[in-house]
């Protein structure tokens, strides 16, 4: 039934346009020459008889025919332009008659459509598309902002600082990079997919953030966080039925607000000054601990060496002394006699001897009295 | 002339279709009315039977029919005018605005909901078109957000993102108790942002200092701390190897010492007598040197000097 209605229509268009043509063809039967002909009726030459003159000259001048021929030529190339569109390896087309949706193209290339009566709307079900969150990517063709890109970033006050669960404040940045993969879904269920997304993409990432505290966002817990939106953006997705597969979430930078930014610098260099002072202490107690063994085995080493010192020098005084017994025994009061006086050998010349004679302050001077001293002299000349 | 009639009569006929003819998109309900009086529906296949029990509700709507097809359509030309309708979701974003919680603590909150018309004849007839609905989402959804914050604790509201979801629903669920008479339904509600108050933010701040100048404090008094754990443990543990060293080095010393006297008393044991002798001699020869004796004449050791 559907196509019934355009081709009827074509039909009727057709047949208004031939018969227009015919009349031309016919001179008399022309409509507009009948217009013309009244016009005419009203001229009188001077006889009073009606003169078969143009009053427009210049347009009976033109061949009708023509005129209608180049509508219809320009009727003609706009229809068979309108029949044909070509569609990209990356698109899909949606085809809608008189609104209706009739069907989805995805063969690529040179397509034919009705025209007038179908219209094409085209989606990239090929192109990952972006959404950022926090700041804005901007080209700049006027500018070289450096030598390989002039792509410069602007950030998004409102967006960027963002609650988290324990009630601090973080700027993050984000990506969400996502492709549409139902180009139906994506037109027909929504009115606004793209704008959409982007509330749902905005909701979902400050929840996530939200839901974790200060610590974990900025240290361990990114990849979760990512995986978590992603599956949050991906679920609202479905259920409006966008048509959308979310490839990826990417936190970019997220750092302490910058108004207190030196303070978490200071944690950072408060971490790297614990660590030093450990590496400080560690450095004492490599120095301290070997020193302590290396005297400890100082230490073992003199007493062991003291102790076979004296065992050894035991062993030798008693093996000299047993020697001089076995004499000794032998001949005893002799042996004894001359150890004293070989004694007495030895210790007399190192020392000031002085003999007395029983009760007398007489004193002999044996060795080393010097003259300066008095009472040595005094007492040598009184004995003499 | 009869050309002539003819012509015009084509020409009527075609200004008569043109005005008779109207495409109804996919994407749209249609609503066809006679002065003003509602008489056809196209809707959205999912929607018919909401449209269906409308109808059947009220004998107002006794002469409504309903379709489902999309197209071209034609309708009684200048008499009956067609209204169409955004039958997709749309998008619905609420200005920021300041709530206040359980915990008597300011929040300025953002919403955002999608909803969709999925009764064109009731939203036909009682709300005209979108910025009114609008409007009027607006006001339920508000109070109704404002039901649920009032039972809620600014930091469960901020961080508990299960009860939020939960609480979301919730406010789904009362504002669809409203809206369905509008032929609206809300889809989804979420809470598109939660803000401080301008005023907490400083506090905030200030509080964040703070806490940074602790845990930095704490990372260098943790690092003193273990820096003297670990040098008066060095220390202690040098003490005492050293003075276990010192100990058993006596120890060694005393066992030499003993092992030596045992050696000494052995040998010397035989003859205590010579013992005492030999030993007094060689203590004389160690002792005496640089010093001083005074020796009677009488003395042994002169009896040859002094005959």
């Amino acid at each position: 039934m559907n196509s019934f209605i355009p081709i009827i229509i074509l039909m009727v268009v057709i047949s208004v346009v031939s018969s227009i043509f015919k009349g031309a063809a016919n001179g008399k039967e022309n409509p507009f020459s009948a217009f013309m002909n009244r016009e005419k009726v009203r001229e009188y030459d001077e006889q009073g008889n009606p003169v078969n003159k143009s009053k427009r000259p210049s347009l009976g001048k033109f061949p009708k025919k023509t005129v209608i021929f180049v509508i219809i030529i320009l009727l003609a190339v706009s229809a068979v332009s309108g029949s044909f569109y070509t569609l990209d390896q990356s698109e899909q087309a949606l085809i809608f008659r008189f609104g209706a949706h009739r069907a989805t193209v995805s063969t690529s290339g040179l397509n034919f459509k009705i025209p007038f009566i179908e219209t094409v709307e085209f989606v990239n079900t090929e192109e990952v598309r972006r959404i950022e969150y926090g700041f804005r990517s901007e080209f700049d063709t006027s500018a070289n902002i450096s030598e390989f890109s002039n792509q410069y970033y602007s950030d998004v006050m409102s967006e960027k600082v963002m609650l988290t669960s324990d009630e601090n404040l973080v700027e993050v940045e984000v990506i969400v990079q996502y492709k549409v993969i139902d180009p139906e879904a994506y037109l027909l269920n929504v009115n606004d997919p793209r704008g959409t997304l982007e509330l749902a993409a905005y909701s979902r990432i400050r929840r996530v953030v939200a839901n974790h505290n200060l610590d974990n966002i900025l240290t361990l817990n990114k990849a979760v966080m990512q995986q978590e939106m992603l599956e949050d953006i991906q679920e609202i997705a479905n259920k409006y039925g966008l048509g959308v597969l979310i490839i990826a979430v990417q936190l970019q930078d997220v750092d302490p607000p910058s108004a207190v930014s030196a303070a978490f610098t200071d944690v950072a260099s408060a971490r790297e000054d614990k660590e030093k002072y450990i590496n400080e202490a560690n450095q004492y107690f490599n120095k301290v601990i070997p020193e302590a063994r290396a005297q400890k085995e100082m230490l073992l080493n003199e007493a062991e060496a003291y102790k076979t010192v004296r065992v050894n020098q035991a062993e030798g005084d008693v093996s000299r002394f047993v020697q001089i017994l076995e004499r000794y025994q032998e001949a005893t009061a002799i042996t004894r006699t001359r150890m004293y006086l070989e004694a007495m050998g030895e210790i007399l010349p190192g020392m000031d001897v002085y003999i007395v004679d029983g009760d007398n302050i007489t004193m002999l001077p044996v060795k080393g009295a010097t003259i300066s001293d008095p009472n040595a002299v005094v007492g040598a000349t009184a004995n003499q | 002339m009869k050309k002539g009639i003819f012509i015009i009569l084509v020409i009527i006929a075609i200004v008569l279709l043109g005005n008779s003819a109207y495409t109804v998109d996919s994407r749209e309900h249609a609503i066809v009315t006679r002065f003003g009086e509602v008489q056809k529906v196209i809707v959205k296949p999912s929607n018919y039977d909401t449209v269906i029990n409308t109808i059947s509700s009220s004998e107002r709507y006794l002469s409504v029919s309903v379709s489902t097809k999309v197209g071209l359509h034609f309708k009684v030309p200048f008499i009956e005018h067609v209204e169409k309708f955004e039958n997709r979701l749309i998008t619905y974003k609420t200005a920021p605005r300041q709530v206040t919680t359980f915990d008597k603590k300011i929040l300025i909150l953002s919403n955002n909901a999608q909803w969709q018309i999925v009764d064109p004849l009731l939203f036909r007839v009682t709300m005209k078109n979108t910025n009114q609905a609008s409007l009027r989402l607006d006001d339920i959804l508000y109070s109704e957000i404002n039901v649920q914050v009032g039972k809620t604790d600014a930091h469960t509201l901020i961080a508990d993102k299960v009860y939020i979801e939960a609480m979301s629903e919730q406010i789904v669920q009362d504002v669809n108790k409203e809206m369905i008479k509008y032929g609206i339904e809300v889809i989804d509600n979420r809470i598109l942002k939660t803000d401080l108050h301008e005023s907490n933010i400083l506090n905030i701040y200030a509080r964040m200092e703070a806490e940074r100048k602790q845990k930095a404090q704490q990372y260098r008094s943790e690092g003193e701390e273990e820096k003297l754990k670990i040098i008066s443990g060095a220390d202690k543990d040098a003490a005492i190897m050293i003075s276990e060293a010192q100990k058993e080095a006596e120890i060694l010393k005393g066992e030499g010492d003993a092992l030596a006297a045992q050696i000494y008393s052995q040998a010397y044991s035989a003859d205590p007598e010579f013992y005492e002798f030999y030993r007094t001699l060689e203590m004389y020869k160690s002792t005496l040197t640089g010093t001083t004796m005074v020796i009677d004449e009488s003395s042994p050791l002169f009896k040859y000097l002094f005959q």
